[in-house]
């Protein structure tokens, strides 16, 4: 028995498989083919009447037959319902269509021919329900009721007399066609069936791979991280053992040594800030990559803050002999709003590039700006006349860790991030960095960027009514971009220039006669340097009373020469160093240059008294900082840990309190917290970080813990002396 | 529901020869009838398609089906004890025919399975 009922699933299994599924097609593909099925019936409903009123129906009839018909379609026209019955609706519409045609042409057997036409229309559907509620609708009426009671059906006597032979005839041609619709429709949907198949697969494979991507993806993403807290903890490592040799190596600087024992130390202390630069590149470059980088949005000063990079890089120039000059387009805007630290630092590497690969000659900055709506596109364009790069090195000069060739990189150094950082930070300024180039005779790299103006005030503007105006000025300069913007402030500030870039037409024309004011001239000139042109004009008939500011970029031999002079000004000439100069010297007051001033002001703490509190817990930092407080001329206290700290401030008025972040109790970020809730301190300390963790992240922490001002580690004297300038003390 | 809808339908012809509102009403019952078989069989009331509260949507229908049903056969049980209602046969009894008796056994048997559908679907009352 059991044998039996397999071999009976089993034939039952296979007959089934043969028959299509039905029932497979999408809700879309389903609603636009009965869209097709609604238009018919509507059409239908329509003819049917016609079909009626030409037959002679009575009228009444053809009309409610019709009704029913488009009601029937209208209920399957229904969109909230669901679509296997909206299918049986149409279906039952479009039989009823048959009947009432035959009905109405009094049993035509022509009339037949569209049931046929219907059931083909009705397996557009491809589902069961409404196919065997055609064929169910055919057997209850033909074969069910005609066999049963043919009068209803038939009105032929010969099939009243054969009910059940002509309910076969009529079964045999229905099932002939439903068996011929069959077949096609399994064929229609055994290809779409592998279709779907293969698109099931595929899509698999791509969640699969989905999946794959997830997981490579949180690979990814967390070894980012783990390298960006790596590159945050080397960074603090390597910076709080270099803040200690740059720091001393400062200090060593500024004591009493030898010529070889100044240049060992200037060695240190230059590879030392090399070092940082290197650290500093690869932090940023790998913050960019990451897309981790945040701009600040600030205003700042163009000029000053360009002035400020190319002062950066003076001795540098200075060193090579070469020009280094900053020229900007008339009306240029004062005050950008943007990142102004981040366009240093991008004029800084093209500066660095362009001294490192020119041997003589020039480096020259011009700037221009383009109004773009409410922006500025600001051009700042770093000319030099170095060795140029061949063309086909030009496509790999923005390639991070790339150089023109390898020899650039054991010749020069560097880690050839430079420039792609350049170009990724401009980018993110909206703008780029593009390079020309000549081998042999220089390259010009500029940096554009966007960034809207805002009103700053000049602090160069009051040249003229600080009495300069009507001033007679001598300018004797070889460089011919330096005498040009020479030329250009002394007209700007009212003056009276003539300018000579021959030191000998300048002797003529004082044996002509013509005296000056003032006379600006240029150390280094190939016929006759600026100390003996000094002498020689001296001696002319008119000139006792002149003062002469001497110009030069190579600074140790000026301590030497800068008995004669009335001022001796670093190149490049800042603006404002410029202008203080002139007006100190026509005062007749002789001022302090930027060559002869030392990296410690000692008188500062005479001037700025401040109660100071200096917390580190690395000895040798401690130290660093003590010392450098103390050639400004302040005595700090101690504290070795955040806890002291605490006790510290809880015991003494302090003005201020330099915060290392990192330390092993409670560190700076703690301390600072539990100084700012101590509710019984008068007046509370200004809290300055003292942090090796240079991200941009640590100051906002910092601010957030209730800190002032932010210093990072290695502190360099001049950025410690504006930390204590920014200070204002209780008694003051 | 399915079969006494087309045992109106199969009489409708017949009834519309005696008087036309007992066609209209034959052709009435019939196409209700099948539609609202049709409608149980493929579950024309679908979530996925229907916005809104369907469990009520659903026993209205369960309800209206039930009624309307057993309207069908206390009418029936009217024409074949008492006489018809209306039109040109008012008053007359009806035989009882081999047809009628499969219609109305449907019948009951469709207000029996609504009644249990209907309850079986009311809202359950947590405790």
């Amino acid at each position: 028995v059991n044998a039996v009922r397999r071999a009976w699933r089993g034939l039952l299994g296979r007959a089934a498989a043969t028959l299509p599924a039905g029932a497979g097609l999408t809700y879309e593909e389903f609603q636009r083919r009965h869209r097709i099925i609604l238009y018919l019936l509507f059409a239908q409903a329509a003819a049917t009447l016609v079909f009626g009123l030409v037959r002679h129906v009575y009228p009444p009839v053809a009309i409610l037959e019709s009704l029913v018909i488009a009601a029937l379609g209208a209920v399957a026209a229904v969109n909230a319902l669901a679509p296997r019955f909206r299918a049986a609706i149409a279906t039952l519409g479009l039989i009823t269509t048959s009947a009432v045609i035959v009905q109405f042409s009094g049993g035509l057997v022509e009339a037949h021919f569209h049931f046929f036409v219907m059931l083909a229309v009705i397996f557009i559907y491809q589902d069961w329900v409404p196919f065997l509620l055609a064929i169910l609708y055919v057997a209850l009426d033909h074969g069910v009721v005609g066999a049963l009671f043919p009068s209803y059906v038939y009105d032929e006597p010969v099939a009243a007399a054969h009910p059940w032979g002509f309910a076969l005839i009529h079964a045999a041609f229905v099932l002939g066609e439903a068996a011929a619709l069959l077949v096609g429709w399994k064929i229609i949907e055994t290809a779409e069936n592998q279709k779907r198949a293969a698109i099931e697969r595929f899509n698999a494979e791509l969640a699969a791979q989905a999946v794959e991507l997830a997981r490579a993806k949180e690979a990814a993403e967390g070894a980012a991280k783990a390298k960006a807290a790596f590159l945050a903890g080397m960074s603090h490592e390597i910076r709080t053992p270099m803040n200690a040799v740059i720091g001393m190596t400062s200090m060593l600087i500024d004591t009493d040594l030898t010529t070889d024992q100044q240049e060992f130390a200037q060695t240190i202390r230059a590879s030392g800030e090399h070092l940082l630069t290197v650290i500093n590149d690869i932090l940023d470059f790998s913050k960019i990559e990451a897309g981790k980088i945040q701009l600040e949005d600030a205003p700042f000063d163009l000029r000053s803050n360009l002035e400020e990079a190319i002062a950066m890089l003076a001795d540098a120039a200075a060193a090579k002999g070469l020009e280094l000059t900053l020229v900007m387009e008339n009306g240029m805007p004062r005050g950008l709003k943007g990142d102004g630290t981040r366009l240093r630092q991008v004029l800084v590497n093209l500066l660095t590039n362009a001294i490192k690969f020119t041997s003589r000659g020039e480096v020259v900055v011009e700037v221009s700006d383009r109004p773009l709506g409410l922006d500025h596109e600001v051009s700042i364009a770093v000319r030099d006349t170095g060795i140029g790069i061949p063309a086909a090195g030009l496509s790999r000069l923005f390639q991070a860790f790339s150089q023109v060739d390898a020899s650039t990189s054991r010749q020069h150094g560097g880690t050839g991030l430079g420039l792609a950082i350049s170009k990724q930070l401009c980018e993110l300024m909206g703008g780029t960095v593009t390079v020309t180039s000549q081998p042999g005779t220089g390259s010009t790299f500029t940096a554009i960027v966007r960034a809207p103006a805002v009103d700053l005030p000049d602090p160069t503007d009051g040249g003229a009514m600080a009495g300069l105006s009507g001033v007679r000025v001598l300018i004797v300069d070889d460089n011919a971009t330096s005498r040009r913007i020479l030329e250009w402030n002394a007209a700007r500030w009212g003056m009276h220039p003539r300018a000579t870039g021959q030191p000998k037409e300048a002797l003529d024309w004082a044996n002509a006669g013509a005296t000056f004011d003032v006379a600006l001239l240029d150390y280094h000139m190939p016929e006759l340097d600026g100390v003996r042109l000094a002498r020689e004009l001296r001696r002319a008939k008119g000139w006792q009373s002149t003062r002469f500011v001497l110009m030069s970029s190579s600074h140790p031999r000026l301590a030497q020469v800068a008995g004669g002079f009335d001022a001796v000004l670093n190149k490049p000439i800042r603006q404002t160093v410029l202008l203080n100069a002139l007006v100190g010297v026509l005062n007749l007051k002789r001022i302090a240059t930027d060559a002869l001033r030392s990296e410690f002001d000692p008188g500062l703490a005479a001037r700025l008294p401040l109660c100071i509190l200096l917390v580190d817990d690395n000895a040798a930092n401690q130290r660093v900082a003590f010392r450098m407080l103390s050639k400004f001329g302040y005595a700090p206290d101690l504290a070795s840990s955040g806890y002291e700290a605490v006790a510290a401030v809880s015991n003494k008025a302090y003005d201020l309190v330099l915060m290392d972040v990192e330390m092993p109790d409670i560190d700076g970020i703690e301390a600072s917290r539990r100084i700012r809730a101590q509710p019984n301190l008068q007046v509370q300390p200004r809290i300055v970080a003292m942090t090796a963790n240079a991200a941009p992240e640590d100051r906002n922490q910092c601010v957030a813990a209730g800190m002032d001002d932010y210093l990072a580690k290695p502190v360099r004297p001049f950025e410690l002396e504006a930390a204590l300038t920014r200070c204002h003390p209780r008694a003051l | 529901v399915i079969v006494t809808g087309s045992a109106h339908g199969l009489v409708t012809q017949e009834h519309f020869q005696e008087w036309w509102g007992y066609g209209v009403f034959f052709l009435a019952a019939a196409v209700c009838l099948i539609g609202f078989g049709l409608a149980l069989i493929t579950e024309a009331i679908d979530p996925r398609y229907m916005p809104g509260d369907i469990r009520r949507v659903r026993r209205l229908v369960y309800a209206c089906g039930a009624l309307g049903n057993l309207s069908l056969v206390v009418l029936y049980v009217l024409t074949r004890t008492v006489g018809i209602p209306l039109g040109p046969g008012a008053g007359t009894v009806e035989t009882v025919g081999a047809l009628d008796v499969i219609a109305k056994a449907s019948e009951l048997l469709a207000v029996l399975g609504l009644t249990v559908l209907w309850v079986k679907t009311r809202p359950r009352v947590s405790s």
